[in-house]
Formats: C-alpha cells, structure tokens, sequence
C-alpha cells in the first residue's frame, strides 16, 4: 500500500514540475506585463540604431552640402583668376597679387574639403561647414573686392596714360602760343583735363586702398564699402572721364586749325623734349 | 717599271753586236733576248729561262770586264720617288681629310652662335617697347582719337565688371540655411 502511495506521489510530483515548465512562464507573461517589457526593450534597442543611422546619414548630408559649397567657391575662383590673367591693363605686379590672394583661399578651400572629407562627427563637420564661408566670405566679400581692385587698376592705369599726355600737350600749345597762335581755349581745355585727371587720381588711389583694406573673414561693414567704392566710380571717375572726352572733342578742332595757320613743319619740330610713350601704344 | 727603265736610259745601240757591249745586255730583259739565241749552246744551258727577269747572272760570265752598272741604283731611286710620291699623295690625302673634317666640324659651332643670336634679336619684338611718339602737330589729332578710344573702352569694360559685381549672390555666404 504504501508502495502504491509513493509511486502515485511521484507520478503527481514529475507531472507538476512538467507544469510548472511549460505553463507558468506563459501565465507569468500574459498576467504580469511581461509583454511590455518586451516591447520597451525593443523600442529602445530601435531608437539607438535609429539614432545612430541617423547621425552617420546627417553626416554625409553635411560632407556632401560642404563638398558642394566649396566646388562652387572653386569654381569661381578660377574665373576670377581667369579674368584676372586676360586683363590687358594690369601690370603684372598688381595680377600677380591680385591672383596670390585667389591661390591662398584656393588652397584654404581645398584643405577645409580634405578636413571635412575626414570628419567621423556631425558638430565637428558642422563646424568645419561654416568655416567655408565664415572664413573666406567669397561671394559676399571676396569676389566682389577682387572686381573692384581690377576695375580700379584699369581705371588707374588709362588715368596715367591720360597724364602722360597732358605735358606733351602743354608743350604743343606753348609752341603755338609762341607762334602767336591763339591758345586760350586750347590752354582751358587742357588745364580742365588736367584738374579731372587729378581728381580721378586721388579717387582711385583713395578707393584701391579702401578696398585692399577690407577683410575677407567677416562680411560686416564690406557691403557698405563697396557701395561707396562703386558710387565713386559712377559718378566721380566715369564722369570726369566723360568730360576729358568732351574736351578731347573741343581740342582737337582747334588743333587743327592752329596747324592750317601755320607752316607746316614748324610746329612739329617744337617737340617736346622729354618724348614719352603715347597712350593709345600702351594699349 | 720596264717602260720607265726603257725610258730613262740613254740613247745606246741596242740591236748591233749585242754580246760585245754587257751594258746592253743588262738594260732590260726584252733586249736580252737576242743575245742569248745568239750563243752557243753549251751556255744556253747555263743561262736561265728567258721568263727570269735577272739578265745580270746571265750576262756575267760571259763578260768580265764590265764595269759596275749604275743601273741597280736607278729602280731605288725611283722606289724612293715613288714611295715619296706615295708619301706626299697619302699626306694631301691627309690633309684634305682633316681640312674636310675640321670643316664640318666649324659648321655647327658656328650655327650655335647664329641660333643665339637669332633668338636674341627676336627678343625685343616680343616685349616692344613703348611707342615714343612726341605728340606733334602731325599726330595730335590721331593721338587725342586714340585715347578718347581708349578711354571709352576703359569705361565700358569698368561698367561689365560692375554689373558683374551686383550679379554676385552673396546670399550664398549665409551661414543661416546651414
């Protein structure tokens, strides 16, 4: 009897811990949020990759708008260094600083792209991003700063021609004036000439060092400079410069009918003495 | 070398009594044979073939009084004429080798220096200088046009460059979209 109570016992035991295997878990997950545990574990797993792709994907977005911004400064660096180089008035000092400048932010842009190629996290990327403008400022500040200078050198230079011309001029009227000639608007037309050119001088001078002056790593205050620089071109240089053409005009019938008074041969051999290159050659 | 001996020796009697004179006999071979048809047998068998070109042993034996000829020494001295001859010939050779040589050598060195030269004086026309012209009643009208010309050029290429100024986007140096 007591042999038939154990077995039933142990029969009773091994079913309940068989049970206890299967079943308990279930009802454990089913009655005590098991389920939630699952899936606040899961969700979290989910945001970190989330998070993580999509820091690596903000990234390359940054690497690529950067590679993007500075092509296109490259670029136009290398038509303003084109530009510079077909100028047929620049000297070949003022190119060759004109175009020194271009290769420094040239090669600035170019390493900031080899940086940023390299970075492996967004805020340094970032930051590297706006160093591509922060620090060159081509379009705001650059570019137009170097379009400037060109067209005031070329400005300075046919300036200069124009001078050089004035006391060949001079003597020609004092040649003529010695012949008994009448000079006297001949000698105003010139001395206005004169007085332009002096004021378009000390215009350029004082706008290409303005210019030069402005700093291509902050862009407060080279809007307002160029606009001055701009306006003086307009309305100072280009409007002298109408006049010495006015004048040019009124000259040269009043040349010719000093050389129809005269013999010819003399007055051309009052040349003056310090003969020098004309302007139109310089072109 | 037979003709030149023919030639050069004097005037002598060859084809009378030619065993009675041995100069005769020893001139040239070609006059040496008739004398040895001439003689006994018994010594044409000591005479050597008429092909041999040395009449001297064939003349001496049967003539002892001979006097020493002169003749030996003339092919020396013309051997040494002609070795002379040779000589000098080889040394205009020579020397219009060497002058033909020396020649082409001059050619070339003398082309370097042209060459030079050349491309120095094609310098200046690259880098003219500037036209030194004095402005005179003659050209006063033309050089006022020309740099009202000029002037007018200057101030339109300073109006493109100012346009292309203002066509400049400076907004895209805004750091604000990034």
């Amino acid at each position: 009897m007591k042999r038939i109570i154990y077995s039933i016992t142990a029969v009773i035991a091994f079913l309940g811990i068989i049970f206890a295997q299967n079943v308990l878990p279930a009802f454990a997950a089913e009655t005590l949020g098991g389920p939630k545990v699952l899936n606040e574990a899961n969700r979290i797993e989910n945001q970190a990759s989330h998070a993580a792709d999509k820091q690596s994907n903000e990234l390359q977005n940054i690497i690529n708008r950067a590679n993007s911004l500075i092509s296109n400064r490259l670029s136009s660096l290398n038509e303003l260094s084109t530009r510079i180089q077909n100028d047929k008035r620049l000297s070949s000092s003022e190119k060759s600083s004109l175009s020194s400048d271009i290769t420094t932010d040239s090669n600035g842009l170019t390493a900031l792209k080899t940086k940023i190629d390299a970075d492996t996290d967004v805020t340094t990327a970032r930051a590297d991003e706006k160093q591509i403008i922060t620090s060159y400022y081509v379009y705001a500040v650059f570019e137009p700063k170097m379009r400037l200078l060109i067209t005031l050198n070329n400005l300075q230079t046919i300036t200069t021609n124009v001078q050089v011309l004035v006391p060949q001029l001079q003597n020609l009227i004092n040649t003529y004036k010695s012949q008994g000639g009448d000079v006297t608007q001949l000698q105003s037309l010139l001395t206005d000439i004169s007085t332009q050119l002096q004021t378009i001088n000390t215009t350029i001078t004082n706008d290409i060092s303005t210019v030069e002056g402005v700093s291509t790593t902050s862009s407060s205050g080279a809007s307002a400079t160029f606009s001055k620089v701009r306006q003086d071109i307009s309305q100072i240089v280009k409007t002298d410069f109408v006049k010495i053409r006015t004048d040019f005009s009124q000259m040269r019938p009043l040349f010719k009918e000093l050389i129809n008074k005269k013999p010819s041969g003399t007055p051309s051999q009052a040349a003056p003495s310090t003969a020098v290159a004309s302007p139109s050659a310089a072109q | 070398m037979d003709q030149q001996q023919g030639d050069s020796q004097p005037p002598q009697p060859e084809t009378p009594a030619p065993s009675s004179t041995p100069d005769t006999a020893t001139s040239s071979p070609d006059s040496a044979q008739p004398p040895m048809s001439a003689v006994p047998s018994t010594e044409e068998k000591e005479t050597p073939p008429p092909s041999s070109p040395t009449p001297m042993s064939s003349s001496l034996p049967g003539t002892g009084t001979a006097t020493p000829p002169t003749a030996p020494a003339k092919p020396k001295s013309k051997m040494m004429l002609i070795v002379i001859i040779i000589i000098v010939i080889l040394l205009v050779v020579v020397g219009v080798g060497y002058w033909y040589m020396t020649s082409h050598k001059s050619q070339p060195t003398a082309m370097a220096p042209q060459a030079m030269v050349a491309h120095k004086t094609t310098a200046p026309p690259t880098q003219p200088t500037a036209g030194v012209t004095p402005v005179t009643s003659a050209n006063v009208d033309q050089t006022l046009n020309n740099t009202d010309s000029t002037m007018q050029q200057a101030v339109t290429q300073a109006n493109t460059d100012l346009n292309s100024i203002s066509n400049i986007n400076s907004s895209q140096d805004n750091t604000n979209a990034l």
